[in-house]
């Protein structure tokens, strides 16, 4: 029977992309569900993506699992702290307003946003 | 990647806020040993805090619990002030910036 050498080639190249293509649709499920950051094993993890992201990166898992984690296991000041210096690094002012109202802090002005703001971007 | 938005909240509540709002982040932040110089640096600005917020920086106190702990990473960051009254000096100097 005659066999094509061509196949010799294409047969371990097509199994190998094949390959390819299931890592890359599991790894970008794993992102959907959030189970990256399982995979690292700290809620934070994604958090800290955020964090140093230059601009809200649509790739990224969502945060609110991660902070949902931080509130169930360190209590809802915990997570709004977090919240709080996300928002800030992100330049979202009224979100970070509102956070640092529930967090019950003294001073939410704009100007002392404006100082908090310069403090995370350190 | 993890510490960055700690080490944010942290200082955001002690310098803006209620620093004790801090204290379930700074033991997450120190449940773990570190595994490189930059993350014991990290955990010794972690027990640094701590300490100031269980009053180590008051050698009378008694408590040296966080002290103690900011030392070991202190050494294990490279530094060599790490005496427990170089510590808690530094200790001190973090509750001054307490809004």
């Amino acid at each position: 029977m005659y066999r094509d050498p061509r196949l010799e080639i294409l047969g371990p190249c097509i199994s190998h992309l094949g390959l390819f293509a299931v890592a890359v649709a599991f790894t970008q499920s794993c992102r959907n569900s959030g189970d990256l950051a399982e995979i690292h094993g700290d809620p934070l993890y994604n958090l800290g993506l955020q964090f140093d992201a230059e601009s809200p990166a649509n790739d990224l898992p969502p945060i609110g699992p991660e902070l949902r984690v931080i509130r169930d296991s360190d209590g809802p000041r915990a997570a709004s702290l977090l919240q709080l210096a996300l928002q800030l690094r992100r330049n979202e002012l009224d979100g970070a307003a509102a956070t640092c109202s529930e967090l019950g802090w003294r001073s939410c002005d704009a100007d002392t946003l404006a100082r908090m703001r310069q403090e995370v971007l350190r | 990647m993890t510490r960055r938005p700690l080490l944010a909240a942290v200082t955001l509540a002690f310098r803006y806020g209620e620093p004790e709002q801090a204290r379930p982040l700074l033991q997450r932040a120190v449940a773990n040993e570190p595994k490189d110089p930059v993350a014991w640096g990290d955990a010794m600005t972690m027990h640094l805090h701590l300490a100031v917020l269980d009053g180590e920086q008051i050698p009378e106190s008694g408590r040296s619990e966080h002290i103690t702990r900011a030392g070991v990473a202190c050494t294990e960051f490279g530094l060599r002030t790490c005496s427990p009254e170089e510590l808690r000096d530094v200790a001190r100097g973090i509750l001054r910036d307490v809004h």
